[in-house]
């Protein structure tokens, strides 16, 4: 009796969040308003991340081309349209890059050559682009209007946490699950897999997009070093691990604890900042192969499995 | 004119070929036998390099002699890493998926660790140290430093003796069915374990072997340079073909033309460019490299 009111409370929470974190502005320091912008890009990444490469064992290494592409888009089209039609537009552009140039020609591969496939796009655009600039147009990098983009990636990623938890229980999702148990059995029942595949890509990809496009205006000045940092296709992978695969909650779980805790380890033991991140990596993974909500989960399918 | 870029190019695309492909055979190696993907190849890399800098710097040895003092202990490092972490993450595994991954994202944290390390131990700064300088050589109007010459030679002398280690020592026999057929291997009664073992500190060793010849072949060392050369490997293997040795070597000469091509007679900085391109259109036609079997 009281577990189905806990649930029920539990399922307001998203939104209680929403307007909690709407809110904050009025109450909190600026460099705390900071933090929370980057955490929720995280968070953001993250499950955008799980939502296809969670799913589907599909492990794509390519994130950071897509958050520099919108990074790009809002350097370039800032200054002509407003910034939520700049944002509509590096959805759309980052959709149909997915789906038709990466996508289409690209999920034959399996296993570590579409993750490395995607990595070396990453770094395809991010030497492109740094070779366009320095020898066509003679520039290095792009200012942008400096803007305080809480609202945005507020919004944006409450929107892409929304969207992703309909999206799960659609065709999509399913089928996408379905690949991720196995692959063949999805084939013999019928699942049009190649198309799920390219679709589910594209549109973890456009979140992505999205994303980095709502996140450039903080930067103030970008290159495609920045734009394209390789951080940015481990990162979310790394959090979604340590979060947990298979749920929305773990990206979030991840994203949250990794972004505090670089953010911890960046302000009291700079030097040592990358070494202490590196072996707290190592351990997680070597200690926690579900995730941190992996086994809180387990343990609570266990109880209920025992009451029932 | 003609010649001259010809033989440049010729020459130039092989020595630099010779060496890709040593880089590239350890993470190879490694991958094909025990399914890690050690993406922390070029730290290692960059250990075997400084590794050779203090004991040049502090004993006053030759580079190319301090092979001896890199490979063992660039050896022990990989078993240590291997014992320490990577042996209780195969067991744990439930699928080779999972170890791909998991090891993948590992290797990654291990890469972070190393390069890190390295910078608050012998700081971030750009060391540089003549070692020697045969000078220049002239072959068809073309000019060679006769070092690189040199590290090309001594890049093929270790392929040439690792091809026959593999060939027909019993280690290396035994790498190579467990390259081919893990469980076949374990039946007529290889000791996968220990094999993976072997076959991951073999692979740290050729990586900082790899080492010591860059620094030579540049002069310069920093906590920064294995990162291209990660890369540089990790493409290799993909166009490889996975645990195909001969494939290794063909595409490291076919890597190091390409790049050399690019740099002399397109633009030095498309080099990565060109490189990646053509990796991605390789694997849109050939899905699983161009040496898979």
């Amino acid at each position: 009796m009281s577990k189905t009111k806990i649930s029920a409370y539990l399922k307001w929470s998203p939104l209680l969040a929403f307007i909690v974190l709407a809110f904050a502005p009025l109450f909190v320091k600026t460099y705390y308003l900071t933090l929370l912008t980057s955490v929720m890009c995280w968070i953001g990444l993250a499950v955008s991340w799980h939502f296809f490469s969670g799913t589907t064992k599909y492990i794509s290494l390519g994130s950071a081309a897509f958050f520099g592409i919108g990074v790009y888009i809002t350097a370039i089209f800032s200054r002509i349209l407003p910034l939520p039609i700049v944002f509509l537009l590096a959805a759309a552009i980052n959709f149909f890059f997915a789906f038709c140039g990466v996508g289409l020609v690209t999920l034959r591969l399996k296993g570590i050559y579409f993750a490395i496939f995607t990595f070396g796009l990453a770094e395809l655009l991010n030497n492109a682009i740094l070779f366009w600039e320095m020898q066509v147009t003679g520039t290095r990098g792009r200012f942008i209007t400096s803007v305080n983009v809480y609202y945005p990636i507020l919004i944006i990623t409450f929107v892409i946490i929304f969207s992703i938890i309909i999206l799960r229980r659609t065709k999509l999702g399913l089928a996408l699950r379905m690949i991720g148990e196995c692959e063949d059995a999805a084939i013999h029942y019928g699942v049009n897999t190649t198309f799920y595949k390219i679709l589910g890509f594209a549109v973890s990809s456009m979140f992505i997009g999205l994303l980095g496009a709502a996140f450039a205006p903080r930067w103030g000045y970008i290159d495609s070093g920045m734009a394209f940092n390789p951080l940015y296709s481990f990162m979310p992978a790394i959090m979604t691990l340590f979060g947990g695969v298979g749920t929305v909650l773990g990206p979030i779980v991840g994203a949250v604890v990794i972004s505090l805790l670089e953010e911890y380890l960046l302000t009291t033991f700079k030097d040592y900042f990358m070494i202490i991140l590196g072996i707290i990596m190592i351990i997680v993974i070597l200690s926690l192969p579900d995730g941190m909500t992996g086994k809180f989960l387990r343990k609570a399918a266990r109880t209920t499995e025992g009451r029932g | 004119m003609i010649l001259h870029l010809s033989v440049d190019i010729f020459i130039g695309g092989a020595m630099l070929g010779a060496l890709y492909a040593l880089v590239a055979v350890g993470l190879n190696l490694q991958y094909g036998v025990t399914r890690i993907l050690n993406v922390a190849h070029g730290e290692f890399l960059m250990v075997g390099a400084y590794l050779t800098y203090f004991c040049f710097t502090l004993f006053g040895m030759n580079p190319f002699a301090s092979v001896i003092i890199v490979g063992p202990f660039m050896f022990l490092i990989g078993l240590f890493v291997y014992m320490l972490l990577l042996g209780g993450m195969v067991r744990s595994s439930r699928s080779g998926e999972e170890l791909e991954f998991r090891s993948l994202l590992l290797c990654f944290g291990l890469s972070f660790v190393i390069q890190n390390l390295a910078i608050v131990l012998w700081t971030a700064n750009y060391r540089g140290y003549e070692a020697f300088s045969l000078g220049m050589i002239d072959i068809l109007g073309a000019n060679f430093e006769i070092n690189r010459i040199i590290i090309a030679l001594i890049s093929i002398a270790i392929n040439v003796f690792l091809y026959l280690f593999l060939r027909f020592t019993k280690a290396g026999i035994a790498m190579r069915a467990a390259v081919e057929q893990p469980d076949g291997a374990q039946l007529i009664g290889i000791n996968i374990f220990s094999i993976c073992a072997k076959s991951f500190s073999l692979g740290i060793l050729l990586a900082g072997w790899a080492g010591t010849l860059i620094s030579v072949l540049y002069s310069t060392i920093n906590p920064f340079m294995g990162t291209p050369y990660t890369l540089i490997a990790l493409m290799l293997v993909i166009l490889a073909g996975i645990g195909s040795f001969k494939g290794n070597i063909a595409g490291g000469f076919a890597f190091g033309y390409l790049t050399y091509i690019t740099m002399r007679v397109i633009h030095p900085a498309l080099t990565l460019v060109v490189v990646y391109a053509v990796l991605i259109l390789i694997l849109l036609i050939k899905p699983k490299g161009l040496f898979a079997r």
